[in-house]
């Protein structure tokens, strides 16, 4: 069954169209990688997925939803451990092993100034991992991490995908990545942007 | 290690420093006024601490000094709460602030005495309007500084929050607060200098009881050392607010940041 379905008849900015009319469905288990040039609105298309920017049409998200932003997006005022608990509304031992899980349990208490731009993703990895989430939404989130980490952190993401049963939707420039990690490839492109190619990876 | 010695006391080195800075202008002030000799216009420290000291004892400071700071205390927590409400609705509105802005420039500009002044006029010679008057005044201040902490509020922090569901008094209270506190604590201490600055004028112009009256008083008998040992007795009050609490809760509230730059020293 699907867990987003979203019918956009159009968005705009203003007076700039940046979306034309296209239709979304991803499912259980599927992870739609989207792509295409910079600035054609591939952000804007999850963030109205995931009801930040109020759109016209319809939107159904079934269960819950975690957000990976492009940079790290974290309470600077708060350690890395609470900045799980508070966005995931767990408790210490779950934000705990959330934090083990992505190698950062030694840093429960640091501030994420402390923490290197690396470890701050991991941290921001690790918040949507908490949330158990059914709907995983990622903006680029393995850029500027060094090859090993990116792939640790794919592996993470993949395992928590097959244990959850759970959709996803990536936003990326790199075709390896949506090659490793999605199961179809959504591209846009034109201005207002449509989708233009919707292909499913070989099983 | 230097750094690491001022790590272990800072509270107890900057507070010696406090000291000896507040007794070298103590200091200062006893040789000018001994070298000016004119202990009826220009006492020395000695002269008025001990007219403090006495008018501690028969009781007439604390009589005075006590009113001053219920007043003071009001019109801080009135102009406080108004301001931050007011502060934080222009800050993110942008529309409601092209609106309102002339009226908070205006209000910024009409001179403290003008409020007083009216005040006593329209709404009587009363506590009231001794209120009114000061809290209008600091009001537009507090608006100003808040406003520009409302505008600074990250954008892709309010979406996280918005994204993972944060209730409305999780992200006042994780989010929100957070990025204005230092802007709270610049008003706020702004303030405090502002109002009790107000409150002495207010006091002078119609008010029967406080430091202002006292220092109305003594003006109008020309005994300038009860004029300055009255002034100093409240400067004192308000400096041990001002180190006493308002930094207290300041070194709470960035707690975080020294955190960091703690560890960026050791590091």
């Amino acid at each position: 069954m699907s867990v987003v379905h979203l019918h956009l008849p159009g968005f705009s900015f203003g007076d700039v169209p940046v979306l034309g009319p296209l239709t979304l469905t991803v499912d259980r288990g599927e992870t739609l990688a989207l792509t295409g040039p910079s600035g054609i609105g591939k952000s804007t298309l999850l963030r109205i997925v995931a009801g930040v920017y109020p759109a016209r049409g319809t939107r159904e998200i079934a269960g819950r939803m975690a957000f990976v932003f492009q940079e790290p997006t974290l309470l600077r005022w708060r350690t890395a451990q609470r900045n799980v608990e508070i966005a995931a509304k767990v408790s210490p031992d779950t934000a705990l092993a959330a934090l083990t899980e992505v190698g950062l349990g030694a840093c429960a208490d640091r501030f994420p100034d402390q923490l290197s731009l690396g470890q701050q993703r991991r941290l921001a990895l690790a918040r949507a991992f908490a949330c158990d989430p059914d709907l995983m939404l990622l903006d680029e989130p393995f850029v500027s991490l060094d090859a090993a980490a990116a792939e640790e952190m794919m592996g993470l993401f993949a395992d928590l995908r097959a244990r959850r049963n759970m959709a996803g939707i990536l936003v990326t420039h790199d075709a390896a990545e949506a090659r490793r990690l999605a199961t179809r490839t959504l591209t846009l492109s034109g201005r207002p942007a449509t989708v233009t190619a919707d292909v499913h990876a070989a099983a | 290690m230097a750094t690491g010695e001022r790590a272990l006391h800072p509270r107890l080195t900057s507070t010696a420093i406090t000291v000896a800075s507040l007794l070298a202008l103590i200091a200062l002030w006893g040789v000018a006024a001994g070298a000016i000799d004119t202990p009826r216009t220009f006492p020395g420290p000695g002269r008025v601490g001990a007219i403090m000291a006495a008018e501690a004892l028969n009781g007439k400071l604390l009589h005075h000094l006590v009113p001053t700071l219920v007043r003071v205390a009001l019109a801080f927590g009135i102009s406080m709460a108004l301001g931050v409400v007011l502060g934080v609705m222009l800050g993110t509105m942008p529309r409601l602030n092209r609106w309102l802005d002339p009226w908070v420039v205006v209000a910024l500009n009409i001179p403290a005495l003008v409020v007083i002044v009216m005040c006593y006029l329209w709404i009587g010679l009363n506590e009231t309007a001794a209120i009114v008057a000061v809290s209008f005044n600091k009001t537009a201040t507090v608006i100003v500084t808040v406003r520009e902490g409302a505008r600074a509020l990250d954008r892709p922090l309010k979406e996280m929050a918005q994204v993972f569901g944060l209730s409305r008094m999780d992200r006042l209270r994780h989010v929100v607060v957070p990025q204005l506190a230092p802007y709270l604590s610049a008003a706020a201490r702004n303030g405090l200098a502002i109002i009790w600055k107000l409150v002495l004028v207010v006091e002078f112009l119609g008010r029967p009881d406080g430091i202002g009256f006292q220092i109305h008083l003594y003006f109008q008998l020309f005994e300038v050392p009860f004029v300055m040992a009255y002034a100093l007795a409240f400067i004192v009050v308000m400096l041990g607010i001002e180190y006493g609490i308002m930094q207290r809760i300041e070194d709470r509230a960035t707690r975080w940041r020294r955190t960091v730059a703690l560890d960026r020293t050791v590091a």
